[in-house]
Protein backbone atom coordinates (compact mmCIF):
# COMPACT_ATOMS: atom_id res chain seq x y z
CA UNK A 1 0.00 0.00 0.00
CA UNK A 2 1.57 3.26 -1.13
CA UNK A 3 1.93 5.85 1.65
CA UNK A 4 -0.21 8.95 1.36
CA UNK A 5 1.17 12.46 1.04
CA UNK A 6 0.63 14.53 4.20
CA UNK A 7 -2.03 16.67 2.51
CA UNK A 8 -3.83 13.59 1.18
CA UNK A 9 -4.24 12.28 4.68
CA UNK A 10 -6.36 15.21 5.81
CA UNK A 11 -8.10 16.48 2.66
CA UNK A 12 -11.88 16.67 3.16
CA UNK A 13 -14.36 16.20 0.31
CA UNK A 14 -16.23 19.46 0.65
CA UNK A 15 -18.82 18.52 -1.97
CA UNK A 16 -19.94 15.23 -0.51
CA UNK A 17 -19.08 15.09 3.17
CA UNK A 18 -21.43 17.88 4.30
CA UNK A 19 -24.34 15.99 2.76
CA UNK A 20 -23.67 12.87 4.81
CA UNK A 21 -24.97 12.14 8.29
CA UNK A 22 -21.63 12.92 9.88
CA UNK A 23 -21.48 16.17 7.94
CA UNK A 24 -24.22 17.51 10.19
CA UNK A 25 -21.83 17.43 13.13
CA UNK A 26 -19.54 20.40 13.63
CA UNK A 27 -15.85 19.55 13.14
CA UNK A 28 -15.00 20.80 16.61
CA UNK A 29 -17.60 18.55 18.24
CA UNK A 30 -15.39 15.56 17.50
CA UNK A 31 -11.97 17.06 16.89
CA UNK A 32 -11.84 19.85 19.43
CA UNK A 33 -9.71 22.79 18.34
CA UNK A 34 -11.07 26.27 17.71
CA UNK A 35 -12.37 28.17 14.70
CA UNK A 36 -9.46 30.20 13.39
CA UNK A 37 -7.81 30.83 10.03
CA UNK A 38 -4.43 30.35 11.71
CA UNK A 39 -3.41 26.71 11.73
CA UNK A 40 -1.60 26.81 15.07
CA UNK A 41 -4.54 28.49 16.76
CA UNK A 42 -7.11 26.29 15.06
CA UNK A 43 -5.27 23.19 16.24
CA UNK A 44 -5.28 24.20 19.90
CA UNK A 45 -6.30 21.11 21.89
CA UNK A 46 -6.91 19.27 18.63
CA UNK A 47 -8.13 15.68 18.88
CA UNK A 48 -6.71 14.09 15.75
CA UNK A 49 -8.17 10.65 16.51
CA UNK A 50 -11.53 11.26 18.18
CA UNK A 51 -12.49 7.58 18.24
CA UNK A 52 -9.69 6.70 20.66
CA UNK A 53 -10.65 5.67 24.17
CA UNK A 54 -13.93 4.69 25.72
CA UNK A 55 -16.14 6.64 25.72
CA UNK A 56 -15.14 8.53 22.61
CA UNK A 57 -16.69 10.77 19.97
CA UNK A 58 -18.53 7.80 18.46
CA UNK A 59 -20.14 6.74 21.72
CA UNK A 60 -22.93 9.32 21.72
CA UNK A 61 -24.58 7.78 18.67
CA UNK A 62 -23.00 4.33 18.51
CA UNK A 63 -22.80 3.53 22.21
CA UNK A 64 -23.95 -0.07 21.78
CA UNK A 65 -21.04 -0.81 19.46
CA UNK A 66 -18.34 1.21 21.16
CA UNK A 67 -19.08 -0.34 24.55
CA UNK A 68 -18.55 -3.85 23.20
CA UNK A 69 -15.64 -2.78 21.03
CA UNK A 70 -13.70 -1.66 24.08
CA UNK A 71 -13.46 -5.35 25.05
CA UNK A 72 -12.47 -6.60 21.60
CA UNK A 73 -9.04 -7.86 20.62
CA UNK A 74 -8.85 -5.09 18.02
CA UNK A 75 -9.02 -2.60 20.86
CA UNK A 76 -7.31 -4.35 23.76
CA UNK A 77 -4.68 -6.44 21.91
CA UNK A 78 -5.30 -8.79 24.81
CA UNK A 79 -3.77 -11.72 22.93
CA UNK A 80 -0.30 -10.21 23.22
CA UNK A 81 -0.65 -9.77 26.97
CA UNK A 82 -1.92 -13.34 27.32
CA UNK A 83 1.16 -14.88 25.75
CA UNK A 84 3.64 -12.41 27.25
CA UNK A 85 2.31 -13.03 30.73
CA UNK A 86 2.35 -16.79 30.20
CA UNK A 87 6.00 -16.77 29.12
CA UNK A 88 7.24 -14.26 31.71
CA UNK A 89 7.01 -13.63 35.44
CA UNK A 90 5.40 -10.68 37.27
CA UNK A 91 8.71 -8.95 38.02
CA UNK A 92 9.33 -8.73 34.26
CA UNK A 93 5.96 -7.21 33.44
CA UNK A 94 7.04 -3.53 33.73
CA UNK A 95 9.89 -4.01 31.24
CA UNK A 96 7.62 -5.95 28.92
CA UNK A 97 4.96 -3.27 29.22
CA UNK A 98 7.49 -0.68 28.04
CA UNK A 99 8.43 -2.94 25.15
CA UNK A 100 4.75 -3.45 24.35
CA UNK A 101 4.06 0.28 24.33
CA UNK A 102 7.02 0.96 22.06
CA UNK A 103 6.58 -1.86 19.57
CA UNK A 104 3.17 -3.49 19.77
CA UNK A 105 0.63 -0.94 20.87
CA UNK A 106 0.44 0.83 17.52
CA UNK A 107 -1.50 -2.17 16.23
CA UNK A 108 -4.34 -1.11 18.52
CA UNK A 109 -7.38 -0.20 16.44
CA UNK A 110 -10.04 2.44 16.99
CA UNK A 111 -13.37 2.96 15.19
CA UNK A 112 -11.85 5.46 12.77
CA UNK A 113 -9.06 3.08 11.72
CA UNK A 114 -11.65 1.00 9.89
CA UNK A 115 -14.51 3.37 9.16
CA UNK A 116 -12.96 6.64 7.99
CA UNK A 117 -9.23 6.27 7.45
CA UNK A 118 -6.27 3.97 7.19
CA UNK A 119 -5.01 2.47 10.44
CA UNK A 120 -2.53 4.56 12.37
CA UNK A 121 -0.10 1.64 12.32
CA UNK A 122 0.37 2.12 8.57
CA UNK A 123 0.59 5.88 8.68
CA UNK A 124 -3.08 6.81 8.81
CA UNK A 125 -4.81 9.13 6.37
CA UNK A 126 -8.45 9.50 5.34
CA UNK A 127 -9.82 6.88 2.95
CA UNK A 128 -11.88 9.22 0.85
CA UNK A 129 -12.25 12.84 1.91
CA UNK A 130 -13.54 12.01 5.42
CA UNK A 131 -16.47 10.00 4.08
CA UNK A 132 -17.36 7.30 6.58
CA UNK A 133 -17.72 3.74 5.31
CA UNK A 134 -19.84 1.00 6.79
CA UNK A 135 -17.62 -1.71 5.29
CA UNK A 136 -13.87 -1.22 5.70
CA UNK A 137 -12.01 -1.38 2.39
CA UNK A 138 -10.13 -4.67 2.45
CA UNK A 139 -6.68 -3.63 1.27
CA UNK A 140 -6.63 -0.18 2.86
CA UNK A 141 -7.93 -1.33 6.20
CA UNK A 142 -7.93 -5.07 6.94
CA UNK A 143 -4.84 -6.24 5.09
CA UNK A 144 -3.06 -2.96 5.78
CA UNK A 145 -2.49 -4.49 9.23
CA UNK A 146 -3.02 -8.19 8.50
CA UNK A 147 -0.88 -8.11 5.40
CA UNK A 148 2.32 -10.07 5.74
CA UNK A 149 0.63 -13.38 6.41
CA UNK A 150 -3.16 -13.25 5.92
CA UNK A 151 -3.15 -10.59 3.20
CA UNK A 152 -0.40 -12.17 1.13
CA UNK A 153 -1.95 -15.60 1.42
CA UNK A 154 -5.49 -14.49 0.66
CA UNK A 155 -4.57 -12.29 -2.30
CA UNK A 156 -2.09 -14.79 -3.76
CA UNK A 157 1.00 -12.64 -3.28
CA UNK A 158 3.27 -15.46 -2.15
CA UNK A 159 5.31 -16.52 -5.16
CA UNK A 160 4.06 -19.70 -6.78
CA UNK A 161 1.08 -20.05 -4.51
CA UNK A 162 -2.51 -19.34 -5.56
CA UNK A 163 -4.71 -16.91 -3.70
CA UNK A 164 -7.58 -18.15 -1.62
CA UNK A 165 -10.42 -19.66 -3.64
CA UNK A 166 -12.87 -17.39 -1.84
CA UNK A 167 -11.02 -14.42 -3.29
CA UNK A 168 -10.06 -15.88 -6.68
CA UNK A 169 -13.47 -17.28 -7.50
CA UNK A 170 -15.78 -15.48 -5.13
CA UNK A 171 -14.12 -12.07 -4.81
CA UNK A 172 -15.10 -12.27 -1.17
CA UNK A 173 -14.12 -9.48 1.16
CA UNK A 174 -12.91 -10.11 4.72
CA UNK A 175 -16.24 -9.16 6.21
CA UNK A 176 -18.02 -11.77 4.13
CA UNK A 177 -16.71 -14.26 6.68
CA UNK A 178 -15.68 -12.08 9.61
CA UNK A 179 -18.88 -10.56 10.94
CA UNK A 180 -19.23 -7.25 12.68
CA UNK A 181 -19.81 -9.15 15.92
CA UNK A 182 -16.39 -10.70 15.52
CA UNK A 183 -14.61 -7.52 14.51
CA UNK A 184 -16.33 -5.33 17.09
CA UNK A 185 -16.10 -7.92 19.86
CA UNK A 186 -18.48 -10.43 21.30
CA UNK A 187 -21.68 -9.03 22.76
CA UNK A 188 -22.41 -10.38 26.21
CA UNK A 189 -25.55 -12.14 25.00
CA UNK A 190 -23.63 -14.09 22.34
CA UNK A 191 -24.55 -17.43 23.91
CA UNK A 192 -28.22 -16.84 23.20
CA UNK A 193 -27.52 -17.64 19.58
CA UNK A 194 -24.45 -19.84 19.99
CA UNK A 195 -25.06 -22.22 22.88
CA UNK A 196 -22.32 -24.66 23.69
CA UNK A 197 -21.32 -26.71 26.67
CA UNK A 198 -18.22 -24.60 27.24
CA UNK A 199 -19.72 -21.25 26.42
CA UNK A 200 -22.63 -20.67 28.76
CA UNK A 201 -20.99 -17.37 29.54
CA UNK A 202 -19.08 -15.56 26.85
CA UNK A 203 -16.23 -13.50 28.17
CA UNK A 204 -14.02 -11.20 26.12
CA UNK A 205 -11.43 -13.34 24.35
CA UNK A 206 -7.91 -13.83 25.67
CA UNK A 207 -6.47 -14.41 22.22
CA UNK A 208 -7.63 -14.83 18.65
CA UNK A 209 -8.49 -18.51 19.01
CA UNK A 210 -10.20 -18.17 22.36
CA UNK A 211 -13.83 -19.17 22.80
CA UNK A 212 -16.25 -19.64 19.96
CA UNK A 213 -14.82 -20.41 16.57
CA UNK A 214 -15.94 -17.63 14.31
CA UNK A 215 -16.12 -17.80 11.41
CA UNK A 216 -16.46 -21.50 10.71
CA UNK A 217 -16.20 -23.13 7.32
CA UNK A 218 -19.26 -25.24 8.16
CA UNK A 219 -21.44 -22.14 8.41
CA UNK A 220 -21.36 -21.91 4.61
CA UNK A 221 -20.50 -25.56 3.88
CA UNK A 222 -22.80 -27.50 6.24
CA UNK A 223 -22.92 -30.60 4.06
CA UNK A 224 -19.28 -31.29 4.75
CA UNK A 225 -20.09 -32.18 8.34
CA UNK A 226 -23.44 -33.82 7.71
CA UNK A 227 -22.12 -36.54 5.43
CA UNK A 228 -24.31 -35.30 2.59
CA UNK A 229 -21.67 -34.30 0.07
CA UNK A 230 -20.57 -37.82 -0.88
CA UNK A 231 -16.92 -36.98 -0.21
CA UNK A 232 -15.42 -39.93 1.56
CA UNK A 233 -12.63 -37.95 3.23
CA UNK A 234 -15.19 -35.69 4.93
CA UNK A 235 -17.09 -38.71 6.22
CA UNK A 236 -14.02 -40.57 7.41
CA UNK A 237 -12.21 -37.67 9.09
CA UNK A 238 -15.16 -35.66 10.35
CA UNK A 239 -14.11 -33.22 13.04
CA UNK A 240 -10.76 -34.93 13.52
CA UNK A 241 -9.07 -32.61 11.07
CA UNK A 242 -9.16 -28.84 10.92
CA UNK A 243 -10.45 -27.96 7.43
CA UNK A 244 -7.14 -26.28 6.56
CA UNK A 245 -5.27 -29.57 6.94
CA UNK A 246 -6.70 -30.68 3.62
CA UNK A 247 -7.64 -27.37 2.05
CA UNK A 248 -4.76 -24.97 2.56
CA UNK A 249 -1.38 -24.80 0.89
CA UNK A 250 1.98 -23.48 2.07
CA UNK A 251 1.94 -20.41 4.25
CA UNK A 252 4.46 -18.12 5.94
CA UNK A 253 6.43 -18.99 9.04
CA UNK A 254 8.91 -16.65 10.71
CA UNK A 255 11.92 -16.99 13.00
CA UNK A 256 13.66 -14.89 15.58
CA UNK A 257 12.00 -11.50 15.82
CA UNK A 258 13.97 -9.07 17.97
CA UNK A 259 12.99 -5.53 18.86
CA UNK A 260 15.01 -2.51 19.97
CA UNK A 261 15.15 1.26 19.89
CA UNK A 262 17.43 2.82 17.30
CA UNK A 263 20.61 4.39 18.67
CA UNK A 264 20.50 6.95 15.87
CA UNK A 265 16.85 8.02 15.87
CA UNK A 266 15.46 6.57 19.08
CA UNK A 267 12.66 5.01 17.03
CA UNK A 268 11.54 1.43 17.57
CA UNK A 269 12.51 -1.19 15.04
CA UNK A 270 12.45 -4.95 14.61
CA UNK A 271 14.52 -7.59 12.90
CA UNK A 272 13.09 -10.89 11.74
CA UNK A 273 15.75 -13.49 11.12
CA UNK A 274 13.87 -15.57 8.61
CA UNK A 275 10.59 -15.90 6.76
CA UNK A 276 9.82 -18.99 4.73
CA UNK A 277 6.94 -21.04 3.40
CA UNK A 278 5.87 -24.12 5.32
CA UNK A 279 3.05 -26.58 5.36
CA UNK A 280 3.14 -28.73 8.46
CA UNK A 281 0.47 -30.64 10.31
CA UNK A 282 0.74 -30.79 14.08
CA UNK A 283 -1.32 -31.94 17.01
CA UNK A 284 -3.94 -29.47 18.14
CA UNK A 285 -2.68 -27.49 21.15
CA UNK A 286 -6.06 -25.76 21.62
CA UNK A 287 -8.34 -28.79 21.57
CA UNK A 288 -11.76 -27.81 22.89
CA UNK A 289 -15.47 -28.14 22.23
CA UNK A 290 -15.18 -25.43 19.59
CA UNK A 291 -11.94 -26.75 18.09
CA UNK A 292 -12.17 -30.51 18.52
CA UNK A 293 -9.62 -31.39 15.86
CA UNK A 294 -6.83 -33.84 16.59
CA UNK A 295 -4.68 -32.40 13.82
CA UNK A 296 -4.27 -28.79 12.71
CA UNK A 297 -1.79 -26.89 10.59
CA UNK A 298 0.90 -25.11 12.58
CA UNK A 299 2.91 -22.00 11.81
CA UNK A 300 6.25 -21.05 13.36
CA UNK A 301 5.75 -17.72 15.07
CA UNK A 302 8.79 -15.48 15.43
CA UNK A 303 8.99 -15.11 19.20
CA UNK A 304 12.28 -16.32 20.70
CA UNK A 305 13.57 -16.43 24.27
CA UNK A 306 15.73 -13.39 23.49
CA UNK A 307 13.17 -11.41 21.46
CA UNK A 308 12.95 -8.60 24.03
CA UNK A 309 16.43 -8.68 25.53
CA UNK A 310 16.93 -5.01 24.60
CA UNK A 311 14.61 -4.29 27.53
CA UNK A 312 16.22 -6.67 30.01
CA UNK A 313 17.81 -10.04 30.48
CA UNK A 314 15.76 -13.21 30.49
CA UNK A 315 12.40 -11.48 30.27
CA UNK A 316 10.72 -14.69 29.12
CA UNK A 317 11.94 -17.25 31.70
CA UNK A 318 8.85 -19.40 31.09
CA UNK A 319 9.31 -19.44 27.35
CA UNK A 320 8.60 -23.15 27.15
CA UNK A 321 5.14 -22.73 28.66
CA UNK A 322 3.72 -22.11 25.19
CA UNK A 323 4.51 -23.71 21.84
CA UNK A 324 5.90 -21.45 19.12
CA UNK A 325 4.77 -23.77 16.38
CA UNK A 326 1.30 -22.34 16.77
CA UNK A 327 -2.24 -23.24 15.73
CA UNK A 328 -2.74 -21.52 12.40
CA UNK A 329 -5.57 -20.70 10.05
CA UNK A 330 -3.92 -19.98 6.69
CA UNK A 331 -6.05 -17.86 4.40
CA UNK A 332 -5.20 -19.67 1.18
CA UNK A 333 -7.99 -22.23 0.97
CA UNK A 334 -8.14 -24.41 -2.15
CA UNK A 335 -10.65 -27.03 -3.18
CA UNK A 336 -7.88 -29.33 -4.39
CA UNK A 337 -4.51 -29.57 -2.69
CA UNK A 338 -1.53 -31.91 -3.01
CA UNK A 339 -2.10 -33.47 0.41
CA UNK A 340 -5.74 -34.25 -0.35
CA UNK A 341 -5.14 -35.89 -3.74
CA UNK A 342 -5.38 -39.33 -2.24
CA UNK A 343 -5.31 -41.07 1.14
CA UNK A 344 -1.61 -41.79 0.90
CA UNK A 345 -0.71 -38.30 -0.23
CA UNK A 346 -1.01 -37.60 3.47
CA UNK A 347 -1.01 -40.95 5.28
CA UNK A 348 2.52 -42.17 5.71
CA UNK A 349 3.94 -38.91 4.33
CA UNK A 350 6.21 -37.76 7.15
CA UNK A 351 7.21 -34.63 5.23
CA UNK A 352 3.81 -33.11 5.96
CA UNK A 353 3.94 -33.53 9.72
CA UNK A 354 5.71 -31.54 12.41
CA UNK A 355 8.00 -34.21 13.77
CA UNK A 356 10.73 -33.64 16.36
CA UNK A 357 13.48 -33.60 13.73
CA UNK A 358 11.91 -30.47 12.17
CA UNK A 359 11.96 -28.52 15.43
CA UNK A 360 14.88 -26.41 16.65
CA UNK A 361 16.36 -28.45 19.54
CA UNK A 362 16.17 -25.36 21.78
CA UNK A 363 12.43 -25.28 21.18
CA UNK A 364 11.66 -28.96 21.57
CA UNK A 365 10.25 -28.70 25.07
CA UNK A 366 8.01 -25.78 24.18
CA UNK A 367 6.56 -27.65 21.23
CA UNK A 368 5.94 -31.06 22.76
CA UNK A 369 2.15 -30.46 22.70
CA UNK A 370 2.15 -30.06 18.92
CA UNK A 371 4.88 -32.43 17.76
CA UNK A 372 3.54 -35.50 15.95
CA UNK A 373 5.20 -38.61 17.29
CA UNK A 374 3.44 -41.14 15.12
CA UNK A 375 2.72 -40.51 11.46
CA UNK A 376 -0.73 -41.80 10.43
CA UNK A 377 -0.16 -45.15 8.78
CA UNK A 378 -0.30 -45.72 5.05
CA UNK A 379 -3.66 -46.95 3.82
CA UNK A 380 -3.37 -50.27 1.97
CA UNK A 381 -4.33 -49.94 -1.69
CA UNK A 382 -7.33 -52.04 -2.82
CA UNK B 1 -95.45 13.86 29.10
CA UNK B 2 -96.39 14.83 25.52
CA UNK B 3 -95.15 18.40 26.24
CA UNK B 4 -91.82 17.06 27.40
CA UNK B 5 -91.41 14.95 24.21
CA UNK B 6 -92.13 18.03 22.02
CA UNK B 7 -89.69 20.11 24.01
CA UNK B 8 -86.96 17.49 23.50
CA UNK B 9 -87.61 17.38 19.74
CA UNK B 10 -87.42 21.18 19.46
CA UNK B 11 -84.11 21.29 21.39
CA UNK B 12 -82.65 18.54 19.18
CA UNK B 13 -83.74 20.36 15.99
CA UNK B 14 -82.27 23.65 17.22
CA UNK B 15 -78.94 21.93 18.09
CA UNK B 16 -78.75 20.37 14.60
CA UNK B 17 -79.46 23.69 12.88
CA UNK B 18 -77.02 25.68 15.01
CA UNK B 19 -74.19 23.14 14.72
CA UNK B 20 -74.24 23.66 10.96
CA UNK B 21 -73.30 27.29 11.55
CA UNK B 22 -70.31 26.43 13.79
CA UNK B 23 -66.86 27.68 12.64
CA UNK B 24 -64.11 25.27 11.50
CA UNK B 25 -62.42 23.54 14.38
CA UNK B 26 -58.87 24.72 15.07
CA UNK B 27 -56.56 21.78 15.58
CA UNK B 28 -53.43 22.32 17.55
CA UNK B 29 -50.56 20.63 15.64
CA UNK B 30 -49.18 19.35 18.88
CA UNK B 31 -52.51 17.74 19.67
CA UNK B 32 -52.49 16.15 16.22
CA UNK B 33 -49.06 14.72 16.85
CA UNK B 34 -50.15 13.18 20.09
CA UNK B 35 -53.27 11.88 18.36
CA UNK B 36 -51.14 10.15 15.76
CA UNK B 37 -49.05 8.57 18.51
CA UNK B 38 -52.18 7.16 20.03
CA UNK B 39 -53.15 5.52 16.77
CA UNK B 40 -49.76 3.89 16.14
CA UNK B 41 -49.85 0.10 16.13
CA UNK B 42 -48.35 -1.37 19.25
CA UNK B 43 -44.58 -1.82 18.98
CA UNK B 44 -44.04 0.85 16.35
CA UNK B 45 -42.11 3.91 17.30
CA UNK B 46 -43.47 7.38 16.87
CA UNK B 47 -42.10 8.80 13.60
CA UNK B 48 -42.84 12.36 14.64
CA UNK B 49 -41.01 12.06 17.90
CA UNK B 50 -37.97 10.39 16.27
CA UNK B 51 -37.66 12.60 13.22
CA UNK B 52 -34.52 14.72 13.54
CA UNK B 53 -35.00 18.42 13.51
CA UNK B 54 -34.10 19.51 9.99
CA UNK B 55 -31.06 21.68 10.15
CA UNK B 56 -28.57 22.79 7.60
CA UNK B 57 -25.38 20.75 7.53
CA UNK B 58 -22.98 22.09 10.09
CA UNK B 59 -20.30 22.40 7.46
CA UNK B 60 -22.45 24.65 5.29
CA UNK B 61 -21.84 27.45 7.77
CA UNK B 62 -18.64 29.46 7.55
CA UNK B 63 -16.10 26.98 8.75
CA UNK B 64 -12.41 27.69 9.12
CA UNK B 65 -11.66 23.98 9.49
CA UNK B 66 -13.16 23.20 6.14
CA UNK B 67 -11.78 26.28 4.45
CA UNK B 68 -8.34 24.81 4.99
CA UNK B 69 -9.00 21.07 4.84
CA UNK B 70 -10.80 21.32 1.51
CA UNK B 71 -8.00 23.34 -0.05
CA UNK B 72 -5.27 21.05 -1.30
CA UNK B 73 -2.75 23.80 -1.98
CA UNK B 74 -3.23 25.34 1.43
CA UNK B 75 -2.68 21.96 3.06
CA UNK B 76 0.49 21.51 1.05
CA UNK B 77 1.71 24.98 1.98
CA UNK B 78 1.00 24.65 5.68
CA UNK B 79 2.07 21.04 6.18
CA UNK B 80 4.68 20.58 8.84
CA UNK B 81 7.90 19.46 7.13
CA UNK B 82 8.37 15.76 7.73
CA UNK B 83 11.88 14.56 8.27
CA UNK B 84 12.25 11.36 6.32
CA UNK B 85 13.54 8.76 8.73
CA UNK B 86 14.44 5.47 7.16
CA UNK B 87 13.15 2.56 9.16
CA UNK B 88 15.81 0.28 10.58
CA UNK B 89 13.39 -2.63 10.65
CA UNK B 90 14.31 -5.62 8.58
CA UNK B 91 12.43 -8.73 7.66
CA UNK B 92 8.73 -9.43 7.64
CA UNK B 93 6.77 -7.75 10.42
Amino acid sequence: MAPLEPWEKVLVDVETFPQTVHGYIACTDCHGGVQSPEKEVAHTDLVARPSEGNPNACTNCHGDVSEVFATSLHSTLRGYHTVLEARSTPENHPALETMFTNHCYRCHTSCGDCHVGQPASVGGGLFDGHLFVRTPPMTRSCTACHGSRVGNEYLGKNEGLPGDVHFREGRMNCIDCHSNHELHGQPSNCSQCHPGVETAEVLPPDHRYDGLQSPTCEACHPNTTLGKDNIEMHTVHGANLQCQVCHSVSYSSCDGCHVALSEASGLPYFETQGTYQTFLIGRNPLRSFDRPYEYVVVRHIPVAPTSFEFYGENLLPNFNTLNNWAYATPHNIQRNTPQAESCNACHGNAALFLTADKVNPAELEANLPVIVTEIPATIPED
Amino acid sequence: MRKLRWLSLIILALWLVLSGCQGEAVINPADEAYASVDTLPQGESNPIALAPTPTAPALAEPNECLNCHADQQRLVDTARPEEAVESESSGVG
